[in-house]
């Protein structure tokens, strides 16, 4: 119980699945709501906080972000847009951004999940089936009668 | 393992897909059986509405587009069908008033691929009575107290339950729109009984 929450001071410590180890103001941990949550049931008081779900490297352009965003308050807004824009810019590809979109998925950080899914959504509108599949490795479960039925019934978004 | 080796959780797909203007995303629904009934649900539908209400981009990419050409979308006008023109591109539509303001439709096509609901598909709408989240409401020709709900960027129709015969043929003002208490659209019917609401 040695937590108190208005000292932003504190540093944690968070443990990537790969067992790097990342220390972190708790201010700056707490963006995610994950980790909040595990702050106030107790688990930092063990030493380091275990993120079985996320690799050391999308563990660190995690923090990045947490760390510009937490620091930023009274900055110009439109600052700290051309930042997140060079942000997805550097994470490059979709494999990149898509283990950056699961980790904010599972960490629950809002904003970071807003602009990944964003990102991404950008990426494949116009794209066909196919390439959607391929960029995911999803199979296909239709059996050719039943994707001529989806596209029958969707016609007008395929003309 | 990186995260995107393994299969995506349908979650982390939801928030994607809710982002991407609906003609785009509808193909998308020949990416797995999965996708097509996430992608078909009324949640999602409700999801991807409130991305494009919310975003800044004034571009359609509405599920159900309301910046399809602004005249189509006033209330009070009659749309006129050229029974002579069978790509329907020359429609007219005209003021209710008599002062016959009349506005040339370009040709369809430039609207995106949006058509007007068609007589040979037992559907005339001829009388706008309001649009709402891109979906139009009007009457049908001829039957003035039924209510056509048309989406025109998918092109579905919906024929809504005869309301307020009984009072024909008493002015019946309509309006539409849509009510978050009940998460649907709704149509108001307010009556005019001679000078009174």
């Amino acid at each position: 119980m040695s937590i108190t929450t208005e000292n932003n001071e504190k540093m944690i410590t968070l443990m990537s699945s790969d067992g790097e180890e990342f220390v972190v103001e708790e201010a700056v941990a707490a963006q995610s709501q994950t980790i909040k949550h595990l702050i106030e049931d107790g688990c930092s008081t063990e030493g380091s906080i275990p993120l079985p779900n996320v690799t050391g490297r999308v563990l660190s352009e995690v923090i990045q972000y947490c760390k510009k965003h937490s620091s930023s308050d009274d900055k110009e807004e439109k600052e700290l847009e051309a930042w997140d824009a060079e942000f997805v810019k550097a994470a490059d590809d979709h494999v990149a951004l898509t283990d950056l979109m699961m980790a904010a998925n599972f960490l629950d950080i809002k904003g970071l999940l807003d602009l990944v899914a964003q990102t991404l959504a950008n990426m494949i509108t116009g794209k066909s089936p196919e390439e959607v599949r391929r960029m995911w490795n999803i199979k296909n479960d239709f059996t050719p009668e039943e994707a001529e039925k989806v596209r029958k019934e969707n016609q007008w978004a395929f003309e | 393992m990186e995260s995107s080796r393994r299969d995506l959780p349908m979650d982390v797909i939801e928030e994607i897909l809710c982002r991407i203007p609906p003609k785009f995303v509808v193909k998308f629904k020949l990416v797995s059986k999965p996708w097509r009934d996430l992608i078909s649900s009324a949640s999602f539908i409700k999801r991807n509405l409130h991305h494009s209400r919310s975003s800044n981009n004034t571009k359609p990419k509405y599920l159900f587009p309301v910046n399809f050409g602004s005249t189509l979308a006033l209330p009070g006008y009659h749309i006129h069908y050229k029974e002579d023109n069978e790509s329907l591109s020359n429609n007219i539509i005209s003021h209710r008033s008599r002062q016959e303001s009349r506005l040339w439709l370009p040709p369809l096509t430039k609207y995106n691929n949006v058509f007007l609901p068609l007589k040979d598909e037992g559907y005339y709408m001829d009388f706008i009575v309001g649009s709402c989240d891109g979906l139009v409401l009007g009457t049908i020709s001829g039957k003035n107290m039924l209510q056509l709900l048309w989406n025109p960027m998918t092109r579905e129709c919906r024929e809504l339950p005869c309301v307020g015969e009984t009072f024909f043929p008493l002015d019946v003002v309509f309006g539409f729109c849509y009510d978050p208490c009940i998460e649907d659209h709704k149509l108001i019917l307010p009556i005019v009984l001679g000078d009174r609401i």
